[in-house]
């Protein structure tokens, strides 16, 4: 499948995500200052048990605190090891917004979000809302959905490749920090 | 309103004038001795400065939904990267621009459904037909008395404050063409000023009905009606009406009574005209909200559709005509390009449409098209079986030419995987598809991009065919509004906090799981015991689940305004008894002026009233101005995920202290209050992030102690039980140990220590500096 939206009316505008590829990420990694990963509530984003754990490796590798949202909160309470913060994803995203916002920890705010695990349309406004009125952050889409609102998104594509990818995803960071 | 002239002293050479007064315009009756405050019918500035307040702390968040501006000659103009388009606009103003527009087309709605139920009603009765709503209501009008500063007695008394609403409207919409309004903030102001005078609009629609059709008046014990696709008795006629102008519904039953065959004869309604069917008339039945009305306008089971206006899909009259149902429009809102027939002999058009050579006409006349719509159900009935060429096998033959492509899912509004749920039914699983029944929005944009041509609505509708059977609910009537003598019995608890709030379940059904997760919200906060109110599609909709007895939450829970209670106020128009009882309460329980009097009375509800709107299916643009309206008198709204797409909310932020500093009335002070209520408009992702939302959304700094306390113990355990922890934002809304769950005092005590809390004042709030009583 191609980098069309994946629900085909969203069509924002002239400016539209690049498409995210496996062998970026080791350059895209390099750039991640202060990420932080946004996990949305899709249940149906972690069916394959293991998606969870790679995340939480990711967040880890990259340094970067996990915002769940709240209904899935639970699933991620057993990563004792992770810093998992509970908070509705609008909210998060109004905070996100404003450059000078202290950030979880008053370090300061953040310079990339990856967002994970949407409702579709709903991620796709809070990616909007960023692109307009985030220039300060630059913001990833992980999803198997090409969300055209992100700067970078992936690829519309099948459940089982998008596990595969996304698991390349993180193996390879893995491997550009060892 | 009168203008008045005054001369005090006048000499020329014609005459010698001394002491005149000379009043134009129409004289009303005053009768009223309440001293008005300082914005009886407010321009479009006049609560500029309320609303800034507001804004400061609720900022407008914006998500758009597009880049572009598309609104006039110069464009497009891209506003990606803080570009400007040809006309200096900029993306914040743009968007708060499309939510004017938005919010005024809701509030238009609102405006000429009042005035065409209202001129009706008046040719009908007369303008001096009293304004009574029952023995237990005095305070007939809360909004009205609050907006236009006059107290109405008569239907004719209402036309002023529709002429005021009409007013309002056009100048906003001025504000929205290229030239004028440039600020985003201004825009908002706009907005909320449309909002307002969208909620005004809606209580004279519905005063005005409920007293000149005998609807219930604020009646708890309104009676169970009929709900559901199950409910229609086909062996009869079957004459469905479609929007939210009951004034053709309720001349089709006249028409039947007068005849002397209502009974025989099923009339029924979708979407709010069928609430306001069962408000008139309890043998009317409703169909279902909004979303039923495509599924059940292609079983063909009407035999004579009625549409009125609002909320009346574009494409109904087609999907009518394919199985054979005959169309009276009957409004100038949907003229759909039909044959005016409004002045052709009767038997004349009953024959064209019997016969199918004018399948569809327009009749605006509301007693004709009743009659007419009697006359041709009755004759075509018989005829139905034959007409409807529905064949479940050809439908469901359908499904084998499917390849998986995904463009159903694609274009699913909701992103419901439909693709997989088609693809399996080609090896005869159905059980995909009867799950994506219970979600369906039933829009029909699935089949509309389907290369295949694959009828996918009806395809699900065949499937379902033994659930839609079994669809036989109770939903009790309409009551409208709140009774004066119910404020007084609740009004303390609630300002006090004991009762933990109002939760109005309002809107449409765009829900994005189905209805049963807006069940489970009213049924958790019923059993928790707030008062939990509903209307319109959401009222429907809250019905259509029976629990393990089988009942709905309606035969349930006791209709009073009371806690513990789930109540039914009616259409979409009776929208304006949820946020009107909160004005009731200012007024009734706490004394305070309404006449023309809004901003006092909307700090009031904003720091004193926990009620809280919850539109989980927000879609439509009335949703966008009721909301707006309620957020202007402080009332919060939490919208489903969809109502992301109204591309505005209003979010607080709970970790600028600064932004919650009122003034305590008693000593002048500027005192800290805590996010209460954090936020005006949020939109919530999920059922629990709406539950956990809104129970710390109705936290307000007036609440106390022992109110916070209990608003607290509900907060604290809707997040364990939804979140897994403790809420992490506990400090901000715990004012001194007293506010504490005695239960949990200690282990709390223990979390607050570690977040370095101490106690703060609990004030006497408002955020208006002349409310500052100190030293009278």
């Amino acid at each position: 499948m191609s980098a069309t939206p994946w629900q085909v009316g969203d069509i924002p505008g002239p400016k539209q995500a690049h498409i995210l590829r496996l062998e970026m990420f080791p350059k895209i990694v390099k750039t991640l200052k202060r990420p932080l990963i946004v996990v949305g509530s899709r249940k149906d984003a972690f069916e394959d048990g293991d998606i969870a754990n790679y995340l939480v490796m990711l967040a880890k590798l990259i340094n970067s605190p996990l915002v769940v949202s709240p209904s899935l909160f639970k699933n991620f309470m057993k990563f004792k090891d992770a810093k998992v913060i509970c908070m509705g994803i609008e909210d998060l995203v109004n905070r996100l917004k404003e450059k000078d916002w202290k950030g979880f920890d008053d370090r300061g705010n953040y310079d990339s979000v990856l967002f994970i695990g949407g409702i579709y349309y709903f991620q796709s406004l809070m990616l909007s809302t960023l692109k307009h009125f985030a220039p300060h952050l630059k913001t990833f889409s992980l999803d198997r959905f090409y969300h055209p609102n992100a700067e970078f998104s992936f690829e519309n594509m099948s459940k089982e490749r998008w596990v595969q990818e996304f698991k390349g995803v993180v193996e390879i960071i893995k491997s550009s920090f060892s | 309103m009168p203008t008045k002239l005054s001369i005090k002293e006048l000499e020329s050479g014609f005459a010698t004038i001394k002491g005149l007064e000379l009043l134009v315009g129409k004289i009303v009756e005053e009768e009223w001795d309440e001293i008005a405050g300082p914005t009886p019918y407010p321009s479009i500035t006049d609560l500029r400065v309320w609303d800034q307040h507001l804004l400061k702390r609720y900022e407008p968040f914006y998500s758009p939904f597009c880049d572009m501006c598309c609104l006039c000659t110069f464009g497009k103009c891209d506003l990606t990267k803080g570009k400007k388009g040809s006309c200096g606009i900029d993306i914040r103003s743009q968007q708060g621009k499309i939510v004017l527009i938005a919010c005024l087309m809701g509030a238009a709605c609102h405006a000429t459904h009042a005035r065409h139920i209202l001129d009706y009603l008046i040719e009908k009765k007369g303008r001096d037909y009293p304004i009574h709503l029952g023995e237990e209501i005095e305070l007939e009008a809360p909004l009205i008395r609050l907006v236009a500063g006059i107290k109405p007695k008569k239907l004719g008394d209402l036309e002023e404050v529709l002429d005021y609403i009409e007013r309002q409207i056009t100048h906003l919409l001025s504000a929205t063409a290229t030239g004028q309004e440039e600020s985003y903030i201004d825009f908002e102001s706009k907005a909320l000023h449309a909002g307002m005078v969208d909620n005004v609009a809606m209580e004279v629609a519905d005063i005005a009905q409920i007293s000149a059709l005998r609807f219930p008046k604020g009646d708890p014990d309104a009676p169970l009606v009929d709900l559901g696709m199950g409910i229609i008795d086909k062996s009869k006629p079957v004459i469905l009406c479609v929007g939210h102008n009951v004034a053709p519904g309720s001349e089709i039953i006249n028409y039947l009574e007068q005849s002397g065959i209502y009974g025989s004869v099923e009339v029924a309604g979708i979407c709010c005209t069928a609430h306001d069917l069962t408000r008139y008339s309890t043998g009317a039945k409703i169909v279902g909200p909004l979303s039923r009305q495509l599924i059940f306008v292609r079983s063909g089971v009407a035999d004579v559709m009625v549409l009125d206006e609002e909320c009346i899909r574009t494409d109904i009259i087609d999907e009518a005509k394919k199985v054979g149902t005959r169309v009276i429009a009957t409004t100038d809102q949907v003229c759909a390009g039909l044959p005016d027939m409004t002045k052709t002999p009767i038997e004349f058009v009953v024959k064209e449409l019997v016969l199918g050579n004018t399948p569809a006409v327009l009749i605006h006349d509301s007693a004709k098209a009743g009659e007419v719509a009697v006359k041709v159900a009755l004759e075509v009935a018989p005829n139905r079986r034959a007409r409807i060429v529905s064949d479940e096998q050809e439908i469901l033959s359908a499904v084998l030419r499917c390849r998986d492509c995904g463009r159903c899912r694609r274009n699913c509004p909701i992103d419901l995987p439909i693709n997989e749920a088609v693809y399996a039914a080609r090896e005869k699983n159905f059980d995909l598809l009867a799950q994506i029944y219970d979600r369906c929005l039933n829009c029909g944009r699935c089949e509309s991009d389907c290369p295949e041509h694959i009828p996918i609505v009806s395809v699900i509708r065949v499937t379902a065919m033994e659930k839609i059977r079994n669809e036989k609910y109770k939903i009790r009537s309409g009551r409208g509004p709140i009774k004066d003598t119910e404020i007084r019995n609740v009004g303390r608890a609630i300002v006090m906090g004991e009762i933990p709030g109002v939760i109005a379940f309002v809107g449409c059904a765009n829900y994005p799981n189905g209805n049963k997760e807006l069940v489970e919200m009213a049924d958790e906060f019923a059993k928790r015991r707030y008062i939990v109110v509903a209307s319109g599609c959401s009222a429907m909709d809250i019905a259509r689940y029976k629990d393990e007895d089988g009942q709905t939450l309606y035969e349930k829970y006791a209709g009073d305004f009371d806690a513990g209670c789930i109540l039914n106020t009616g259409s979409c128009v009776s929208n304006a008894h949820i946020i009107g009882a909160a004005v009731k309460i200012a007024n009734i329980f706490a004394k305070r002026r309404l006449r023309g009097n809004f901003e006092e009375i909307a700090d009031y509800i904003l720091n004193r009233i926990g009620a809280v709107a919850i539109a989980w299916g927000a879609q439509h643009q009335k949703a966008a101005a009721i909301a707006t309206g309620a957020n202007r008198l402080g009332i919060p709204v939490i919208l489903g995920p969809q109502g992301v797409k109204f591309r505005r909310a209003y979010i607080g932020r709970s970790d600028k202290k600064e932004n919650w500093m009122v003034y305590n009335v008693k000593t002048g002070k500027k005192v800290y209050a805590g996010p209460a209520p954090e936020h005006l408009l949020y939109v919530a992702e999920t059922k629990e992030e709406a539950i956990v939302t809104a129970a710390r959304l109705v936290m307000r700094p007036n609440d106390t102690s022992k109110g916070r306390m209990i608003k607290l113990s509900h907060y604290i355990d809707l997040h364990q039980k939804l979140y897994g922890i403790i809420p992490d934002d506990l400090h901000l809304f715990v004012r001194t140990e007293a506010d504490l769950p005695v239960t949990m005092k200690d282990q709390l005590l223990k979390i607050l220590k570690e977040k370095g809390w101490e106690p703060v004042e609990i004030p006497d709030p408002t955020l208006l500096e002349r409310q500052i009583v100190k030293g009278e």
